[in-house]
C-alpha cells in the first residue's frame, strides 16, 4: 500500500509474544495515520471501563503516512493509550527520528498489551523483533538509557525511554526520545511504565512504497523552498518557541503564580535572547526539518545539557512558579527529562502547591517541612525530586492537581488550574474566552495542542463570546490535529506560512489517493468524534461538566497586568460550550448525536 | 528626525507603504507600531537588528526592525 510500511507490530507483553499483522486498508482509508490509527485502535480493542494502570489498556505508537518522508517536519510519532492522568483518552506526538526508524523497519504502528514479568526494552532491527531484558536500565534516568541503549546497539538505533517517575507511577510521566523530546501529556509514559517497557530501540533499512515519485520529488522540493524562502525562517531558527515568551507576557497570557495574573514581573530573566546568549550551544532539528526550533542548551551554573526550555516549560517551570533565571528553568527541565515527567503537568502541580501553602490551606506539616514560596528554586529541585519518587508532598502532587485539590480541600479545587484532570499548559485565558473554549474542549484536557485560538481572540476582540470564536475553535480542532494523522509538524505551517495544500497534494503524491483538504478534514473530524465517544463510554456520567474549566476563570479577575481585573463570567461559559456543542452537532450535554456519527461513518462503530 | 527600516512579514504588510519610515528620537517599537497603525498584540516578535528586543526597546538611526505576526504559536 502506497504511502505506508504496510505492517503493525502487536507487542503482547504478558505472554512475551510479538505478532506482525498486515495493516488493514480500511484504517488507512478512514483514519490516515498517527493519531487517526491511535484512536481507532483504541476504541476498537479497550473493553469498557478498562483500567488504565492494568493490562488490559493498550499503548499505541503510531507513524502517519508522511512521516519519515522528505517532507518537512515528517518526524513526528504519536504516543496514545487511556490515559491514567484522566480516565479518558490520551495521545501525545513526539518529534525527532522515531517515525522514520519505525517505517524504515517495516511499521506503520506498534501496539503493547498485557504487562510484562519483568523490565524489557522492545528490540527492532527490520525483520528482527524481540523483547529483551531491561533490568540494568531499570531505575536510570531517560537521557542514562538512551545513552546506554545507544552505546550497546549502535547509534543508528532510535531509542525512545521512560524515567524512573513512569516505572513509580506518577500520572503524568512522559516518554522521552532523541534526548529532550518527549511525548509529554496525559501519562502515556505512564502507561509504558505499568506495563514495564523501559524503552523502544528500533533501527530500520527499508524505504516507503510511494505512488507518485516524480511528483513526490516535485512537490516537497516546493514545500522546502518555500520554508527556506520564508521570512519568518530566520527569527523561529534563532529561538524557537521561546520566541514568544516576550510576547506572551505583554499580552497578558504567560501564566505566573499559579495562573493568578498573565504578566511576570521578572519576565525578562526568561527572555528568549537571554536563554540564546547565555545557553544555546546549537539548534536541534526534528527528521527532515530545514527549521530547527529545538535549542540544545548548556547551563553554566548547574553544569546541564538539556533541549529547552521550550515555551511551555519557561512558562509552567519559570513564570507559574515565579521562576526568573533561564537556567533555573533549564535545571528543572533537565530534572523532569531525566525523571520523565512532564513539564506543563509538573510545573502546575509545584505552582498549585504553592498557593495552597501561601493561602495557608497547607503548612510545613503537609510540605516535609518545605517553606513553599513562589520563586524558590530550591524548592522546586526538591519538589520535582520528591514528585519523581513518590516521597512526602510528592506523592499527592504525584496524582496530579484535581486529585491533589481533593485531599487538601478547603476549596483549593477552584485553583486547581486543569480541565478534564489534566493540568493546563502555558495560556491564562480569562480574557481570551476562544482560548478557554480550546482549553475547555481539547481531547486530552487542557492543552493547547489541538487548538491555539489565543491569535483569533486578539484579531477579533478579547471581550467578546461570539458564535464565530466557536467555530474558529472547531476549525482548528481539526486542523492541527489532522497533523497528528499525517504524522508531520504543524509548525512549518504555523510559524513559516507554508500553505496548507502543500499537504493534501503531497499526501495524494505519496498514497495515489486523491483527498481534497476538505476531505482531510472530515477525516480529522471523524477522529475528534471518535475520540469524544471513547470519554463519553469510558467516564461515568460524562458530559458538558467534563468541560468546565477552573472556577478561578469565573470567581477571580486576573490580579495584574495588562488583563487585570478580566473573568469569564460562568453565563459565558456556559454560552461558549451552547454554541460550540450547537455547532458540532452534539447535544446539550456535549454528547455527539445519531446525526452526526451518521454523518462521519461512525455509527456502526460507536454505540452511546 | 532618524530613519529605520522596518521589514514587515505576512500579513503585517498591508500596514506598511514603504520600506524605510521616520521614527523621532527616543521612540520606541510599541510608539512605531503605533504610528504605523499596526495592533501591538498581533506582533509576535520584533527583531532589531537580528535580536529579539521587546516593544519597549528604543529605536536608533539606521535601525532594521522585522515584525514578526501571530499566526500560530506552539
Amino acid at each position: 500500500m502506497n504511502g505506508y510500511a504496510g505492517t503493525i507490530l502487536r507487542v503482547d507483553l504478558s505472554k512475551g509474544r510479538i505478532t506482525k499483522e498486515p495493516l488493514d486498508p480500511e484504517l488507512a482509508r478512514g483514519y490516515l495515520g498517527g493519531r487517526g490509527f491511535a484512536a481507532r485502535i483504541l476504541y476498537g480493542e479497550l473493553e469498557k471501563g478498562t483500567d488504565p494502570l492494568g493490562p488490559e489498556n493498550k499503548l499505541v505508537v503510531a507513524a502517519g503516512p508522511l512521516s519519515g518522508l522528505l517532507i518537512p517536519g515528517a518526524g513526528k510519532t504519536t504516543f496514545a493509550a487511556k490515559s491514567p492522568a484522566t480516565g479518558g483518552y490520551a495521545d501525545s506526538s513526539v518529534g525527532g527520528l522515531l517515525c522514520a526508524g519505525m517505517r524504515y523497519a517495516g511499521y506503520d504502528a506498534l501496539i503493547f498489551e498485557g504487562i510484562s514479568p519483568q523490565p524489557v526494552y522492545l528490540f527492532v532491527d527490520d525483520e528482527e523483533v524481540e523483547l529483551r531484558k531491561a533490568g540494568r536500565y531499570w531505575g536510570q534516568g531517560s537521557f542514562t538509557v538512551e545513552q546506554g541503549l545507544k552505546e550497546e546497539l549502535g547509534d543508528d538505533f532510535q531509542i525512545a525511554t521512560i524515567g524512573p517517575a513512569a516505572e513509580r507511577g506518577v500520572l503524568y510521566s512522559c516518554v522521552t526520545h532523541d534526548f529532550g523530546r518527549q511525548a509529554g501529556r496525559a501519562g502515556v509514559g505512564t502507561v509504558m511504565g505499568t506495563k514495564r517497557v523501559k524503552a523502544i530501540a528500533l533501527r530500520g533499512t527499508k524505504s516507503i512504497p510511494v505512488a507518485d515519485l516524480d511528483e513526490y520529488r516535485h512537490i516537497s522540493r516546493q514545500m522546502y523552498d518555500a520554508c527556506r524562502a520564508s521570512e519568518a525562517w530566520g527569527s523561529w531558527t534563532r529561538l524557537g518557541t521561546s520566541a514568544f515568551n516576550v510576547w506572551s507576557n505583554e499580552v497578558g497570557s504567560f501564566p505566573t503564580h499559579n495562573f493568578q495574573s498573565g504578566a511576570f514581573e521578572k519576565a525578562e530573566g526568561l527572555h528568549g535572547e537571554v536563554m540564546r546568549e547565555r545557553m544555546v550551544v546549537t539548534d536541534k532539528a526534528c527528521f527532515g526539518c530545514s527549521s530547527p526550533c529545538g535549542k540544545w542548551s548548556h547551563s553554566k551554573k548547574h553544569d546541564i545539557r538539556v533541549e529547552g526550555p521550550e515555551y511551555e516549560t519557561a512558562a509552567l517551570l519559570g513564570a507559574n512558579v515565579a521562576l526568573s533565571d533561564i537556567e533555573d528553568v533549564a535545571y528543572a527541565n533537565y530534572l523532569c527529562d531525566e525523571y520523565g515527567l512532564d513539564t506543563i503537568s509538573a510545573g502546575n502541580a509545584i505552582a498549585f502547591a504553592m498557593e495552597c501553602f501561601e493561602k495557608g490551606i497547607i503548612t510545613t506539616e503537609e510540605s516535609d517541612g518545605l517553606e513553599l514560596k513562589f520563586g524558590q528554586a530550591r524548592v522546586v529541585f526538591a519538589l520535582l525530586e520528591k514528585i519523581a519518587k513518590r516521597e512526602g508532598i510528592g506523592d499527592i502532587l504525584a496524582q496530579g492537581v484535581k486529585n491533589a485539590a481533593r485531599v487538601w480541600g478547603k476549596g483549593s479545587s477552584d485553583f486547581a488550574v486543569q480541565v478534564k484532570g489534566l493540568e493546563m499548559s502555558g495560556y491564562e485565558s480569562r480574557n481570551a474566552p476562544a482560548m478557554l473554549l480550546s482549553y475547555m474542549t481539547a481531547d486530552v484536557g487542557a492543552h493547547h495542542n489541538r487548538s491555539w485560538a489565543i491569535t483569533y481572540d486578539l484579531a477579533v476582540g478579547r471581550d467578546k463570546v461570539t458564535e464565530d470564536k466557536a467555530a474558529r475553535v472547531i476549525e482548528l480542532q481539526h486542523i492541527r490535529p489532522l497533523f497528528d494523522c499525517l504524522g508531520c509538524c504543524r509548525l512549518q505551517w504555523l510559524e513559516l506560512g507554508l500553505d496548507l495544500g502543500y499537504y493534501a497534494a503531497a499526501l495524494k503524491a505519496v498514497t495515489g489517493v486523491d483527498r481534497s483538504w476538505d476531505n482531510l478534514l472530515k477525516i480529522s473530524e471523524r477522529v475528534w468524534n471518535l475520540t469524544r465517544a471513547l470519554w463519553v463510554r469510558e467516564v461515568e456520567g460524562f458530559g458538558r461538566e467534563w468541560d468546565y474549566p477552573p472556577a478561578r476563570t469565573w470567581k477571580e479577575p486576573v490580579l495584574s497586568g495588562p488583563t487585570k481585573g478580566k473573568f469569564i463570567p460562568r453565563e459565558d461559559v456556559e454560552k461558549l460550550l451552547d454554541m460550540y456543542y450547537a455547532q458540532r452537532g452534539w447535544d446539550k450535554n456535549g454528547i455527539p448525536t445519531r446525526e452526526k456519527l451518521e454523518e462521519l461513518g461512525l455509527s456502526d462503530l460507536v454505540k452511546i | 528626525m532618524k530613519r529605520v527600516k522596518v521589514v514587515p512579514v505576512g500579513m503585517l504588510k498591508k500596514y506598511v507603504a514603504q520600506e524605510r519610515v521616520t521614527a523621532s528620537p527616543g521612540q520606541t517599537v510599541h510608539q512605531l507600531l503605533e504610528g504605523l497603525g499596526i495592533p501591538s498584540d498581533l506582533v509576535a516578535v520584533v527583531m532589531v537588528n537580528g535580536r529579539q528586543e521587546s516593544k519597549s526597546c528604543l529605536l536608533k538611526e539606521g535601525d532594521e526592525v522585522k515584525l514578526v505576526p501571530l499566526v500560530g504559536g506552539g
